[in-house]
This record gives C-alpha cells, structure tokens and sequence, in this order.
C-alpha cells in the first residue's frame, strides 16, 4: 500500500473515530448502534460487530440482511439470528453479531449501516480501525515459503472413489464369471439341490446293512454298530435331535422331549437301541430271528415316523384331479340332457 | 481284554453280588436325607478302592455320611481336624520314648483306620497334605525304620470349603490328582430339607445298622474288578480324556487356549475305575456310556488346569467337561 493512500486513509480514521462519539438517536425513542469488538486487529483476524436496536414495544425497525460482506473490505464470516430482550423502560432490545474480517492491512471505515423505520432510515454511526500486517523481523535470514499443508483425506472424500471401485470389481468378476460358465455351457445360476429326505437316506443304508448280510458272516457287533447308526443319524435328520453325542436313554429322553407322541414306535426304538447296546457293551449275542426283528423293527419305526409331506401332495393332486374329474362329469351330464332335451 | 468273559454269567454274578449296595442305600438313607449323589459317590470310592474330595460348605452332611458309612461297614473310622499348626507326626504317628522299657515305642497316628475324614485338608502346610497324600497313594506309613500297611478298606475323605480361601494351602495339581473324586456337595433340597428339621428335632437320631464287615468290601472290589468294560468303552474314554489335553483335535478348538493341562492316564485309569464301579451299584455286569458320562464329571473336574483366558472367560471345569461329553461320539 502506498504511503500517501495511507495518509490519507489515516485522516479519514480520525475524522470517523471523531464522529463515532455522536449521540445515535434517530425518530422517536429509537436508538441503533454499531460496535466492533477492537479498533485494531491483525490482517486475517476475525471481529465481531454488534449491531444493536432499542425500540418501543409497539414499533418496527427493519435490521439490515448481510450477504457475503459489508463492503468490499469486511467479508462476513458468520452472523447471528437476532436476538430480543425485554427491558424494564417498556422497550426492546434487538442485537445481532456479525464475524468479519479483513485480508488487506490499513485504516478502514465500518460504514454506517442502514436501518429501516417506516418510510425513513435510521443509520449507525461509522467507525474507523486499523489492520495490522504481521511485524516482520528483518534482522533474521530470509526463510523460504511454506508450502500449504495438506489436509487428511476424509471418509467422505474417498467413498465415491472407493465404492466406485469395488462395483468396478465385482462388475468384472461378475462378467468373468459369466463368460466362464457361457464358454463351459453350464447354468449361470447353480440350483441348489434339495436335501434328500431323512427317510430316504434311512432306507437306503438299511437296505444296504441288510444287503451286508453282517451277521450272517458272525459280525454282530458291527451289525447293531451300524443300525444304531442309521437310526441315530434317522433321528437327527428327522428331528434335529442330537444324537451322536448321547446315550441310548438320553436320545430316548430326548424324544420324549419333543412329545414324541406315537407309543410304538418309541417301543420299537427303545426295544432296538436296548438290544444294541448289550450286543455292543455286553458281548450279547442275540438269537438269528432277534436280528431280523431289529432291522424290520427299524423299518417300521422310519415308517411310522416319516416326513409324509409327498404323500399330502400326491393327496392334494388326486383330490384336485377328483374335483376336474368331477366338473367334467358333470359337463358331460349336462350335455347329455341338453342332447336330450333336443331330441325331444 | 478278556474275549473269554461270560458276560451273562458275570452280569448274574453281580446281580447277586451287588445286593447289598440296596441294603446299605437303604441304611444312608434312614441318617442322610437326601444326597443321593453323594451316598453313591462314596460307594464308588469304596468299592473302586479310591479316595474322594468334597467340596461344599459347612453342614451339608458329609461327617455324617462317611460316619454312617463307617457304622454300616463295621469299620473303624476317624476324624481329622486340619489346621495350619498339625504336624506330619499328629497324623500318621511317631516314636515315643518309653522310659520303662527303655526303648523307643510306635505310637501309631489316626491315619491307621478304615475310614479317614481329612476335614479341610486345605487349612493345613503341604507338609501334613503330602503326608496324607503320601500314605493314600501307597496305602502304607513309615515311622521310623519300619512300614506299616494301612487297614483295608482305607479310604480317605478329603473336605474343602469353597467360600473360604484365605489363610489356606491349596493343594498342588499332582496331590489333588490322586483323588479318585472330587464331589461338589450342594445344599438339599426343601422337602428334603423340612425331613433334616424334622428328624434332628426329635427325641431320637436314627441310627444306621451294621450290616457289612470290611471283608465283604474286599470282595465287592474283586467283583467290581470283574465287571465288563467293552473296548468301544474304553476309546470312549480315552477320547474324553484326550479332549482335555488336545480339545483342536476334537473339533474344540475354542478350549486349546482355556486348558493349561489336561487328565493325566491316573484320568483315564480313575474313569474306567469309576465307571465300572458305577455299573456295580445299577446292578450290572458291564460299562454302558451312561456310566461314563455318570462318574466323568467328579473324576475330571479336579484334573484340568484352567488358563487365566479361561478365568477372565469365566470358563470352568464344569464347562469343559459338559462340551467334551456334548461334543464326542457315543459308542
């Protein structure tokens, strides 16, 4: 800044700081003044202003809406909502606080700033300060510029890029993945296939302990082994009832637990896993027919306790086809009486 | 393993044999109300020739229960009164003086008795534990130059109070390992309870009949001896025990950091002991896994080692076993 614009600035802050002691007293028992909270302050600095309304009750003073700044000199940082007491004389007292600051050094001026009354306006009076540059100590070596300092990247910063990415990824291994099985000629989507009925899986290794034919080949032990086996493991798929990890009268206990409702079958059990568990902890050995009593014993206990959801469909199917069969009959028996009724 | 063994001819045998397992239930029963799995408890250490360690608070019966015991076994039976200030010798005696005679006399300690109630065994030195230890483990005592051979039956039982830990010697993991059970007494129940009222209220205490000679335990241990243990009975048990020690090898991967140490082979050889003795008292000839998951807790309990994970888990021996048993394949 020159020296002689300085000059003159420096006169202008006199001549203002002299009328700032102006009584600010406009129209009818209303009052509005402007104040900075320092006269002098460092270039950058941040100051408030506050603006202050006093009127009576029943009047209307407009306060001033700011934008980004005042003039071109004080740019507006931040502004308060306004701000009304009640007084004891009977009237209000309006304030506002404005956060300006300054980013040139040198003597400036806060405008007087306009409030409306009615038709006719009622201004602060101005006021003059001063901003300072840093003081500077030449007697020290030059340093060199600083560079900015980097701010730390934020979460909301890197998101986009980041979320971008990953669908970036997966997008490729999706068509990856697609064009492998297009090129192997294998369904993009793998049906899952459903889990083979306890009964069924039941059936299948009884049939092939019987088709074994253990104990026939005096492997009774092995024989009881593996019946209690399929039936333990018959039991879990049927009823998610633990069974590997218990005893025979705890797997008992435990059905009786779920109410296992049907009599005979728990006697048929109980009646296996006891002869079992004297074949495989007691060295006994059963009669021939005693072995065949076990396995059709675990027969009919699968039998008895089986899923029979296919057989509620099948059901299901035929009393559907029954009632087409019957709508059909019925068709044709109007028919025949309509043929009837025609041929007479 | 005997493939000769009769099991029929074994099962009628202790069917006969163990007859007299009702009797003396029946006799507990008329003195402890309740407790049942501590009367069986103490049958198991009786006829499997092992000792047992009680854990439980003041007044739940166990003075009673293995002087009941005592009475009904026609055995001599002595309490021991642990404290900080019992010396070795108070225990298992020493040599005195005979100025009459002029020449050194054994006066033998309380030890030499068929029934040892080592109350609070924790309340005294390590010394006097290893000394009780000591003659449990080798059934014999040595005063001065000579041995002597406890009586048979011997049977040690140990107490500690769970509530109280302070000014106390807790036993080391080898000692407390050569207890064949270690038992948690609980409180009885309230029925049972209004029964305990009622009869230490009145006039007359039942008192239990003797009906049995120490012989007859003798040979009830030799029949318990006998009893079948099949080999999928035996892995079975080795698979329990083996799950304390290497619990990632069975699938227990979340106890690898919670176990110090697991049952030592005394584990195992005590879970066998104690199963067959299990299968006696039901009147049975052969070991079913019933009889295992039945005695596995009071013989593990005491021989697992709990890291402080397992402490700050608050994870204990109890846990363990439950998931080990809940974990392993029955036979």
């Amino acid at each position: 800044m020159g020296t002689i614009k300085r000059k003159r600035l420096y006169y202008i802050y006199v001549l203002i700081a002299f009328m700032g002691f102006a009584p600010a007293a406009h129209g009818q028992d209303i009052s509005v003044s402007a104040q900075l909270d320092t006269t002098e302050f460092l270039i950058g600095d941040q100051v408030g202003i506050e603006l202050k309304v006093k009127q009576p009750i029943n009047e209307f003073v407009g306060i001033p809406i700011f934008e980004q700044e005042i003039n071109t000199d004080l740019e507006i940082l931040e502004q308060s909502e306004n701000d009304t007491t009640l007084l004891e004389s009977g009237h209000y007292l309006i304030k506002k606080r404005l956060l300006v600051t300054v980013f040139d050094s040198g003597y400036y001026a806060l405008p007087p700033i306009p409030f409306l009354y009615y038709t006719d306006t009622i201004r602060t009076d101005p006021i003059g300060f001063r901003v300072r540059t840093v003081p500077v100590d030449t007697s020290q070596a030059i340093k060199d510029i600083k560079m900015p300092y980097g701010a730390p990247l934020s979460f909301a910063e890197v998101f986009p890029w980041a979320g971008g990415g990953i669908a970036l990824a997966v997008l490729i291994l999706a068509l990856a993945y697609i064009i492998r099985k297009l090129k192997r000629k294998e369904p993009i989507i793998k049906r899952v296939k459903p889990r083979e009925p306890a009964h069924i899986i039941a059936y299948r290794d009884l049939d092939k302990l019987k088709a074994g034919k253990l104990w026939q080949q005096d492997k009774v032990k092995e024989y009881y082994t593996d019946l209690t086996d399929i039936l333990r493991l018959y039991l879990w798929n049927r009823y998610t009832v633990r069974t590997l990890e218990r005893t025979s009268e705890e797997i008992l206990d435990s059905l009786k637990n779920i109410d296992f409702s049907d009599e005979e079958a728990f006697e048929t059990l109980k009646d296996i896993f006891h002869v079992s568990d004297l074949v495989k902890f007691a060295k006994f050995k059963p009669l021939a027919d005693e072995h065949e009593k076990c396995i059709e014993g675990a027969y009919k206990f699968v039998d008895r306790t089986k899923l029979i959801v296919e057989e509620k469909k099948e059901e299901s199917e035929v009393e559907a086809n029954e009632e087409k069969q019957g709508v059909i009959n019925e068709v044709n028996e109007t028919k025949v009486l309509e043929e009837n009724s025609i041929s007479k | 393993m005997n493939e000769t063994v009769d099991v029929k001819e074994l099962n009628d045998r202790i069917e006969k044999e163990s007859s007299f397992v009702d009797m003396i239930k029946m006799e507990m029963g008329k003195v402890i109300i309740g407790q049942k799995h501590l009367v069986d408890s103490l049958l198991i250490g009786l006829l499997s020739d092992g000792h047992i360690l009680l854990e439980g608070v003041p007044g739940l019966a166990k003075t009673l229960a293995i002087n009941t015991l005592a009475s009904i076994v026609d055995a001599d039976f002595s309490r021991i009164q642990f404290t900080p200030d019992l010396l070795p010798a108070d225990l298992i005696g020493t040599m005195i003086y005979s100025q009459k005679k002029e020449e050194f006399q054994v006066k033998k300690g309380p030890i030499f008795t068929n029934f040892v109630l080592a109350d609070e065994i924790n309340r005294s030195p390590a010394k006097v534990q290893s000394a009780l230890l000591e003659a449990m483990q080798e059934r014999q005592v040595t005063i001065g130059e000579e041995t002597y051979q406890l009586p048979k039956p011997f049977l040690v039982m140990a107490t500690q109070n769970p509530i109280e830990q302070e000014g106390t010697y807790p036993l080391p993991e080898a000692q407390v390992d050569r207890f064949m059970l270690k038992v948690v007494v609980d409180y009885p129940k309230l029925e049972e309870e209004k029964l305990i009222v009622r009869e230490n209220i009145a006039k007359v205490f039942p008192k239990a009949n003797s009906i049995l000679k120490p012989e007859n335990i003798i040979n009830a241990r030799s029949v318990v001896k006998d009893v079948y243990i099949d080999e999928k009975i035996e892995r079975y048990i080795l698979d329990i025990v083996f799950a304390t020690r290497f619990p990632e090898k069975y699938n227990l991967e979340k106890f690898s950091a919670m176990i110090n140490y697991g049952g030592s082979p005394r584990a195992s050889i005590n879970l066998a002991m104690a199963s067959k003795a299990f299968a006696f008292i039901k009147r049975r000839g052969y070991v079913i896994p019933e009889d295992v998951r039945a005695v596995c807790h009071d013989v593990l309990r005491h021989r697992i080692g709990l890291s402080y994970e397992a402490e700050a888990e608050n994870v204990t021996t109890e846990d363990i076993i439950t998931e080990i048993l809940n974990t392993i394949e029955v036979p």
